[in-house]
Order: structure tokens, then C-alpha cells, then sequence
């Protein structure tokens, strides 16, 4: 339907206003007469705090939002020069690809050559061509090894390259990326940008955040921003923000100690630490390929997973003792990359007041630090029922729930994934204040840089190098 | 999970043609329901049994039969009370446990393990994607297919969720989590278990419409004619699978004739 022809403007959103049923409750107006034009050949990013309407645009532009979400949609959708038809967004196939922010709901089926086969097969696309591009996309990200795995297997990073994997065998014209590269390893980010430039796809790429390799390559910048798209110069000061995180006060001292730690998991993936100190009072960023072995590292340190050779020894005043896995649950706080796996209660105030009420503090004692808490963290009102806050709020209420609770360490799963540099300064900032130890997972080497006192970095389970970081900010 | 239970192997079973295992499976669970003797029950399973040993190991028939063992208990246990009457074999307090009753406990828990051992193997030694082309060889339609697919797609993928969830609850009240922990007992511990469901569910219900997006973005509802990735090999190549299939049914019946 959409034949893919030169033209100069290969997506236009015209007049866009969109606004979410309201259930009830008065409308929330997400967009208001927004116009954009994605030209052809190019990389257009556009930068928006978490709630500001990304991912809705994103999906408006494949034709699938409101029809699966309600809302209000006025405006127009153009690809290559006619206007989207949204009941009919299959037609987009071979057209428009867009690659989700969560690689985990869009996955389908249960093998990785499977999934990235899957669009092929309702395009009709004979075997042999099938099997040409699905073998060309396993070796270009990677994943051949993973040929006949269940996706669920892989860590976050290698489903995001598996859902851009599919994107790639489709060699669609147009791509939307909503955040799709963060927690890819920086090497692949370069070499993927470079391809796609070479072949001439035009890009609309939706960040939250700055990503050098990305802006590097890009050649048009917008805010999305008070329910509009502003186009923004490269040398604009919101496109060149920096984080700056305080150190974390008091002084700094091993608490935690690894010895020859050993873990395997039936697949195959080995882990090895020799030796390894983890200081408090210090920021440490454990950096890595996907699949080296970070997410694995962190859950041995807090306990979810135990060790099958080796120790982890853990400082109990001026002694170090044996850490069983029960003493490192309670000592760790491990805030999971999605914040709905840990926020289960009916209102934002019963979140807050969970940990505090197992701690047996009073009444006042808990409503004393929940006020604090939701100003630090610029929560909504108590009563306001998580599951209709943006991702943003929920990942800082995730934040104030762990701040809320007394650790010795603090782990934050790509907590830069989805979220602007602002947003991230303030949830880290309010850690500094706390005795204890932060360990971030990051793929952004510019945060990891700019927020750590000291890199890890891992690869194949193996930590590779340990750097020492002078801050200038702090 | 059935998804994960296929064990990559090159043993006679999984060389089998699908479409032909697909039939024995549907014969032996005719047979299970046939009625017969407790022999032949006992017989089938146990064939069964030495079937997943011979293709995935002693630890892979436990992992089954360790996944059914309460209900299996379950029965034993109920199925004398509802079956009185007859010579007694043994007695228990106030309760005598008659031959008939006795048979028709074996007979339920054989029928129950077998039928479960014989799915099992049949996901144990085929991999989802022929199971779901050898579905659709046999007419059914491809949106039922599909439909098959993403059940098995979701079973692990809730599975994991709620592993990642209880991880997640107890990372924020370890306590409740430690073992022996006097709180985790009883009502309490079905009490401790509704946060995590909550969660569970939440995730779960925020999937669909993602789920939805995610199909027609990749072409479902098109009328343009779905291809495939892979392909059955074709029947007239496995003249020796067809007379092996023949002759196992054959045997299989044997019970049905007598």
C-alpha cells in the first residue's frame, strides 16, 4: 500500500493532539497540534522526559495507538505522502518497523530464529530468502549462538538486539526506535548506527537522555516538550546536559569481599570473580557486554542466587564474617530494572509505608518519612494508585521505597535506561546521604564516568579491568 | 515451561516424523481411557517411563513425576474413601481399604501418569515449532496455531515473572523469606503470596495490549498468504517411520482387542 518512493519527507505527523481515556477522571492532554517531518536518509532524534508522550507517539506513527489503547486521536499520519490507515497497521510490514522500549512483551514465540522469522512469514517471504536474512541477522547481532534458545533466556540487552534483529531481517524503509539501544553494549550501538546509515533507513529515534554514539550520528534534534516537538540545534544546552552526582559522604571502607566465586548456570554461562572488594561509601558502575555476567554478579551479591564455589565475606564491625545468602538479602537492596516487579500495593503511601511498618516504627515515625520521602523524590499524592503513574514516577517510587529501607548496598539496574539525566541525579543524589554502598549497571559509559567512583568491567563472567575514577563534579 | 521441556537429542524419537508421534499420542491416550485391565495401564506407563530414561534421563522422568507426585498422593489418598465395598485388603483405624478400591486407586494413578508421561514425551523429543506445523498439516487453522504458540509462549514467561517477582518482594521484606520463618505457615503463607500475585497479574494484564500492538505490527491480520520457516519433511521420504508407526499402533491396541 505505502510504496516505498524518493520523496524528502518519508513520515509527517500533522497537527497530532492525543489524549488517553480519562476514565472518568478529567482528560490528560499528551499532545497539542504537533507537527514533525522525518527526512528521508536521516537520524532524527527526539528528546523527552519519561511521561511526556514517547512511546504514544511512537506507536501513533505504526498505527497503533488508539486502536489498542483508546484516546482521542486528531490529526494526520503520513508515510511516504499517504496518510496512515490505523485500522489497517499490518499493512505497514514492510514499510515502517518500530522496536518497542520493553523487548519482553513484543517477544512472540519461543526460539530466537523463530522470532526474528516471524514478520517474514506474514509477509509471505519465500523459505530460502527467509532463511538467508534470518542467518545474516543472528551473525550481524550476535545472537548465532542463540539460534534455537527461548528468548525469555536472554538478558535484557540481547532481547533488545534480538527485537532489533527482526527489524533489521524486515529491511523496512522507515525505523522507529523508542529507546531501543539502551542497554546495548556501546560497540554494537556504533557499528548498528553505521549500517543503518549505509543503508539509507530513516531513523526517528525516541531518547530520554543523551547517548553520545547516538548523537553523534544524528542529524536532526526535537524536544518533545509541553505536549509539542520543538526542533533543537546539536549545540543546545538540553542536548548537552551532564550528570552530576555528589559523592556519597563518609568515609570509605571495605564491607564486602569475594573470593574465587564460582557460578554456572545449566546453559553453559560460567562466572568466575578471583578477588573482589566492594566499598561503601563509594559509587561503583560494573560495565559489560550484554551477557557478561553483570545482572548474575549483582544477584550473588544480594543473595538471590548462592555461590557454588568460592566466598562472599561480609563486615560485621571490625570482623569479617561468612555472608549466608539469607544476611546478604537483608543487607541489599536490589531495585530490578522494572519497577512493576517491585511495587504491588494498592496507593503510593501503603508502598512507602511497607518496609517501615516490617521495621515496627510508629505511626508518626512512618508519616514523618513518607512526607520526606515524596518530596525528595517528587512523588504524587499518597492516595494515587501506582499503576496509573508515567514509568518515570514509578521508577522513583521504586527509588523512595528502597531509600526508605536501611541497606549497606544499593543496586540499580540500568536505572539510566528510560529515564532523563535530571531524573536520574535526583534518585541517586538522595542515596549519598545514606552508609552504604551503590552499585549501578549501566551500558552508558558517559554516566558510568560521570556518576562513579570506580568502573568494573565485565566480560564472558570474568571482570576484566577495575578503574579508579577522579570525579570533577564532586 | 513445555516450551523449555524439549531436550535437543538425536535418538529415534526425536528423528520420528511429528505428524506420525502426533498420532501415537493421540492413540495412547485413547488407551489410557480404554477399558482394560490394570496390566495394560501398568505396562504402557512403564513403557513410557523407560522411553523418557532412554531419551533424557533418570533425573528428566523425576522432574516429571515429582511435578504430578501431590496429586498422585492426592488420589491415593481420597480414592479409597469413595470406593467401599468388597473383600477387605488392609485396614486403617475406622477405614478398610477394599481390592476393588485398591485396583481403582492404581488404575487412576496410572492413567493420570501415564497420560502426563506420554504429553511429556512428546515435548521432551519435538520442538514447538514442528509441533505447531504438524497442527496445522492436520488442518487446524492458523490462527489457532498461533493461539497454541502464544499459550506456550506465555506459560514460561509468567513462570519467570513470578520468579523475578518473588525475588523482587524479597529483596524488600527478607525477612518473610527466611527460611524456617515462623510468619510463612498456614493462611499466613497464602496471605504472603497475594502482593506477589498482584504483581504477577499487573504485569501480565499491562502485556496485552502490547501483545496486540506487537501482533499486527508483525502482520497478523493480513490477507497476504503466511509463508513458512520451516517445513515437515515430506511423508512420502519416511516410508519406514509410516510401517514403524503401523506396527507400534498395532502393538498398542493389543489391550483394545483382547
Amino acid at each position: 500500500m505505502y510504496l516505498y518512493r524518493s520523496m524528502e519527507n518519508v513520515l509527517q505527523f500533522e497537527e497530532i493532539s492525543f489524549s488517553y481515556p480519562s476514565y472518568g477522571r478529567d482528560p490528560i492532554q499528551l499532545f497539542q497540534s504537533l507537527c514533525l517531518n522525518l527526512k528521508q536518509g536521516s537520524i532524527h532524534v527526539v528528546l523527552g522526559e519519561p511521561g511526556s508522550g514517547k512511546s504514544t507517539l511512537a506507536q501513533i506513527a505504526a498505527g497503533l495507538v488508539p486502536k489498542y489503547t483508546g484516546g482521542t486521536l486528531k490529526g494526520r499520519v503520513c508515510i511516504f505522502g499517504e496518510e496512515l490507515d490505523a485500522d489497517q497497521a499490518y499493512t505497514l510490514i514492510d514499510t515502517v518497523s518500530l522496536v518497542m522500549q520493553d523487548p519482553e512483551q513484543q517477544i512472540l514465540t519461543t526460539s530466537c530464529e523463530e522470532e526474528i522469522a516471524f514478520p517474514l512469514e506474514s509477509s509471505g517471504m519465500e523459505q530460502k530468502e527467509m532463511k538467508r536474512r534470518v542467518g545474516d541477522a543472528l551473525e550481524f547481532f550476535g545472537l548465532s549462538e542463540f539460534r534455537r534458545n527461548n528468548p525469555s533466556m536472554l538478558s535484557g540487552g540481547e532481547k533488545k538486539k534480538l527485537m532489533l534483529a527482526a527489524a533489521y531481517a524486515l529491511d523496512a524503509p522507515v525505523l522507529i526506535l523508542d529507546e531501543s539501544l539502551e542497554e546495548v553494549d556501546a560497540s554494537f550501538r556504533a557499528a548498528y548506527l553505521r549500517m543503518l546509515q549505509k543503508k539509507a533507513v530513516s531513523i526517528l529515534y525516541f531518547a530520554s537522555k543523551r547517548d553520545d554514539i547516538l548523537f553523534a550520528k544524528a542529524d536532526f534534534f526535537s524536544l518533545l516538550q509541553d505536549k509539542l516537538i520543538v526542533p533543537v540545534e546539536r549545540d543546545a544546552e538540553v542536548l548537552n546536559q551532564c550528570i552530576n552526582i555528589p559523592r556519597l559522604e563518609g568515609e570509605s571502607h571495605d564491607f564486602l569481599n569475594i573470593q574465587d566465586l564460582e557460578f554456572s548456570y545449566p546453559e553453559g554461562f560460567e562466572l568466575r570473580i578471583k578477588k573482589l572488594d566492594i566499598t561503601k561509601h563509594e559509587i561503583t558502575a560494573l560495565v559489560g557486554p550484554n551477557g557478561s555476567g553483570k545482572s548474575t554478579l549483582c544477584k550473588l551479591l544480594c543473595g538471590l542466587l548462592a555461590p557454588q564455589a568460592g566466598s562472599i565475606r561480609i563486615r560485621n564491625g571490625n570482623n569479617w564474617e561468612a555472608a549466608a545468602s539469607n544476611s546478604l538479602t537483608s543487607r541489599a537492596g536490589y531495585m530490578f530494572q522494572n519497577p512493576d516487579y517491585q511495587i504491588f500495593l494498592p496507593t503510593v503511601d501503603d508502598e512507602l509505608s511497607y518496609g517501615l511498618r516490617q521495621m515496627g516504627l510508629s505511626k508518626d515515625e512512618i508519616n514523618e518519612r513518607i512526607t520526606e520521602a515524596k518530596k525528595r523524590f517528587v512523588l504524587p499524592e499518597g492516595t494515587i494508585a501506582p499503576t496509573v503513574m508515567s514509568y518515570g514516577e514509578r521508577k522513583q517510587l521504586q527509588a523512595a521505597v528502597y531509600y526508605l529501607l536501611e541497606k549497606d548496598l544499593y543496586i540499580f539496574d540500568e536505572i539510566d535506561s528510560g529515564l532523563s539525566f535530571p531524573v536520574i541525579e535526583r534518585i541517586l543524589s538522595a542515596f549519598t546521604r545514606k552508609s552504604a554502598s551503590v552499585l549501578l549497571i549501566t551500558h552508558h559509559m558517559g554516566f558510568a564516568q560521570a556518576a562513579a567512583d570506580r568502573i568494573l568491567t565485565m566480560k564472558e563472567g570474568r571482570i576484566i579491568s577495575d578503574k579508579r575514577i577522579v570525579r570533577d563534579n564532586v | 515451561m513445555i516450551a523449555s521441556w524439549y531436550h535437543p537429542g538425536n535418538t529415534v524419537i526425536h528423528k520420528a516424523d511429528p505428524r506420525i508421534k502426533i498420532l501415537l499420542l493421540v492413540e495412547v491416550v485413547i488407551l489410557f481411557f480404554w477399558p482394560t485391565a490394570v496390566f495394560w495401564y501398568g505396562l504402557t506407563a512403564a513403557v513410557i517411563m523407560f522411553l523418557i530414561i532412554l531419551t533424557a534421563g533418570l533425573r528428566s522422568l523425576w522432574a516429571a513425576v515429582k511435578a504430578i507426585l501431590p496429586l498422585l498422593v492426592l488420589v491415593a489418598l481420597l480414592t479409597p474413601l469413595f470406593n467401599r465395598g468388597g473383600p477387605a485388603l488392609f485396614t486403617i483405624g475406622n477405614i478398610s481399604v477394599g481390592v476393588k478400591a485398591a485396583e481403582e486407586t492404581l488404575m487412576l494413578i496410572l492413567r493420570f501418569t501415564g497420560l502426563t508421561l506420554i504429553f511429556y514425551l512428546f515435548f521432551l523429543t519435538t520442538d514447538l515449532q514442528h509441533v505447531i506445523l504438524t497442527l496445522r498439516w492436520y488442518g487446524v487453522p492458523y490462527t489457532g496455531a498461533l493461539v497454541i504458540t502464544l499459550a506456550f509462549r506465555y506459560i514460561p514467561t509468567i513462570a519467570g515473572l513470578l520468579g523475578r517477582v518473588r525475588d523482587a518482594h524479597k529483596l524488600r521484606n527478607p525477612a518473610e523469606y527466611a527460611a524456617g520463618s515462623a510468619k510463612r505457615r498456614g493462611l499466613t503463607k497464602i496471605r504472603k503470596f497475594l502482593p506477589m500475585l498482584t504483581s504477577v497479574v499487573i504485569a501480565s494484564i499491562k502485556s496485552i495490549p502490547v501483545l496486540a500492538m506487537s501482533l499486527e505490527h508483525r502482520g497478523i491480520g493480513s490477507s497476504v498468504k503466511r509463508s513458512s520457516y520451516i517445513s515437515l519433511p515430506p511423508l512420502l521420504h519416511v516410508p519406514v517411520q509410516l510401517a514403524a508407526g503401523t506396527v507400534t499402533a498395532v502393538l498398542l491396541s493389543i489391550p483394545i482387542w483382547i
